[in-house]
């Protein structure tokens, strides 16, 4: 018989607001090891609120959060989570191999920083003082320093932001890598959903203050969704629609095969006109499919 | 061990490699010694006397400014937020800034102890000069916490101008520029309650053995302690000293 093991990250009746505005309340989600999650949602879902009470910058007013057991705020957890914050930055005059060295002599246990630098691109830089790289650069450095300390747990705030393409790619890859080697937990705010497809092994969307969990074929089919929209001054009900929406003379269906609409609409006689066929936006599967 | 003077060398780096930061630390005391105190110093008495008015000023300015711009920043700078993260007691950032402020401030007063030399009959030798070190070292640490104090309450914007604002301010009235006895004379009543005298006397009591600290001791602990408490109190509400 085989006991699965406890989840590494608990929220237990979590209750959590700025001012008036409710976040988290009564939520309670418990999270395993060993995978590696992408972190969805609109701007002000909680995504950012989400991480820093794992990593205890925030209390929740009622109920708590647990890492291994502990509170996350616990120090002997420094040692367990590693994180990339959403703003970044440097002392302007240390310079980036100084960096790197400096956050591994507060670990007793380290990455290599010549393979971490030669993973995260930042071979020609590491003699370059920090006031002198790009916000591109910068946010390398600093999922190079979240990796240093080997740590069991890794946030990540929007660790694509101002990467170039094969940089993300890159990075995805190294992520999975590093989280696959380690059995490691690899939570990954995104506000791409697709580009992480092929690495992630579960999607957490945030809406509502619930946690919704998504697999990455449930995310792909989402982005393969179209959007159809059409002037016609009668109403067109298709029942292979995911969502129907009319303003007016002004419809909107969103399905998954907009052809077969397109050739139902002509077999029908349905008059239309204005016809627009487009790829759904993530916002858009965001905030109104999921 | 080696994590705390990882610390260190960082923060002596990234002091260092500020040329505004070496000027206005190191460099700028040791002028304003040299332009005001210098032709002032007729006497061994005198000059060894306001050799120590000028180190108390700058050592001051080093420990009181470090902390309370440092601690000011840290509340919002990305970088700070990110070492929170790591497995760094607090503790260990305070002490490492401590280190660092010696190291800095002992450098400003060598500065001023070699231009004294050059220029003036001081009788002051080195170990007695290491002596005073010493005493500004450990006479600093309600500075310190004043100015955790400081670096707590204000935000970064504001913090640099009320820091130095406060730094001259005590300076003066604490007869670290001018003698007290020289000062004016509603100033007069006010300068034996300041930290800043009882600073200045510990450096002054190496040039005349006339000179007794026992009294600053006294007060030098209810500044400590007072001091002490305000940064308990004021810290416990932002979780700091947790670790």
């Amino acid at each position: 018989m085989t006991l699965n093991p406890p989840p590494l990250i608990v929220f237990e009746k979590v209750t959590f607001c700025y001012k008036d505005q409710y976040i988290f309340r009564d939520f309670s989600f418990p999270i395993s090891t060993n995978q590696l999650i992408g972190l969805i949602g609109v701007n002000g879902s909680g995504k950012s609120t989400f991480l820093k009470l794992i990593l205890g910058h925030l209390y929740p007013q009622k109920g708590h959060v647990t890492i291994q057991g502990k509170k996350p705020d616990h120090f002997s957890l420094r040692r367990t989570i590693g994180a990339a914050l959403q703003e970044i930055d440097f002392p302007n005059n240390e310079k980036v191999f100084e960096i790197l060295k400096f956050v591994k002599s507060q670990f007793q246990v380290g990455e290599d920083l010549d393979g971490l630098i030669g993973d995260f691109f930042l071979e020609e830089f590491r003699n370059k003082s920090c006031g002198q790289l790009s916000g591109g650069m910068k946010r390398r450095l600093a999922l190079a320093c979240a990796l240093v300390g080997k740590p069991q747990v890794l946030l990540l705030d929007e660790p694509t932001t101002g990467l170039d393409l094969p940089s993300r790619l890159r990075l995805m890859e190294n992520l999975k890598k590093y989280q696959q080697k380690n059995k490691a937990l690899v939570i990954m705010i995104s506000h791409h959903p697709q580009e992480i497809l092929n690495e992630v092994d579960q999607f957490f969307h945030l809406k509502g203050g619930e946690i919704k969990t998504l697999t990455p074929q449930e995310m792909t089919n989402l982005t393969q969704l179209k959007k159809v929209s059409f002037h016609s001054s009668r109403p067109f009900p298709w029942p292979g629609a995911v969502k129907q929406q009319q303003e007016e003379d002004q419809h909107w269906v969103v399905c998954e095969d907009s052809d077969q609409l397109v050739r139902q609409m002509s077999q029908n006689d349905f008059a239309f006109k204005n016809l627009i066929i487009e790829n759904l936006g993530t916002h858009e599967i965001l905030q109104e499919i999921l | 061990m080696t994590q705390l003077w990882s610390h260190i060398t960082h923060q002596l780096r990234i002091s260092f490699r500020d040329p505004a930061y070496v000027f206005t630390t190191l460099v700028l005391p040791a002028g304003l010694y040299w332009f005001f105190a210098v032709p002032e110093s007729n006497s061994p008495y005198i000059a060894t006397y306001l050799i120590g008015s000028f180190s108390a000023f700058s050592f001051f300015g080093v420990i009181f400014l470090q902390y309370s711009i440092n601690r000011s920043q840290e509340k919002t700078s990305p970088w700070a937020r990110y070492l929170s993260t790591l497995p760094i007691p607090y503790w260990m950032i305070i002490a490492s800034r401590l280190v660092t402020s010696v190291i800095l401030g002992s450098l400003a007063c060598l500065l001023i102890y070699g231009v004294g030399h050059s220029f003036t009959p001081t009788d002051l030798n080195f170990l007695v000069f290491l002596k005073m070190i010493s005493f500004l070292t450990l006479g600093g640490l309600p500075f310190l916490l004043m100015g955790l104090v400081v670096g707590e309450i204000f935000s970064p914007k504001a913090v640099v101008p009320v820091a130095n604002f406060f730094h001259l301010v005590l300076s003066f009235a604490g007869g670290l520029w001018k003698p007290p006895e020289i000062l004016p004379e509603a100033l007069q009543k006010i300068t034996p309650w300041l930290p800043t005298y009882h600073y200045g006397l510990l450096t002054w009591s190496l040039s005349s053995p006339e000179i007794q600290v026992k009294s600053s001791n006294i007060l030098y602990l209810i500044y400590f302690g007072c001091a002490m408490g305000l940064v308990l109190l004021i810290m416990k509400r932002t979780n700091v000293l947790k670790n």
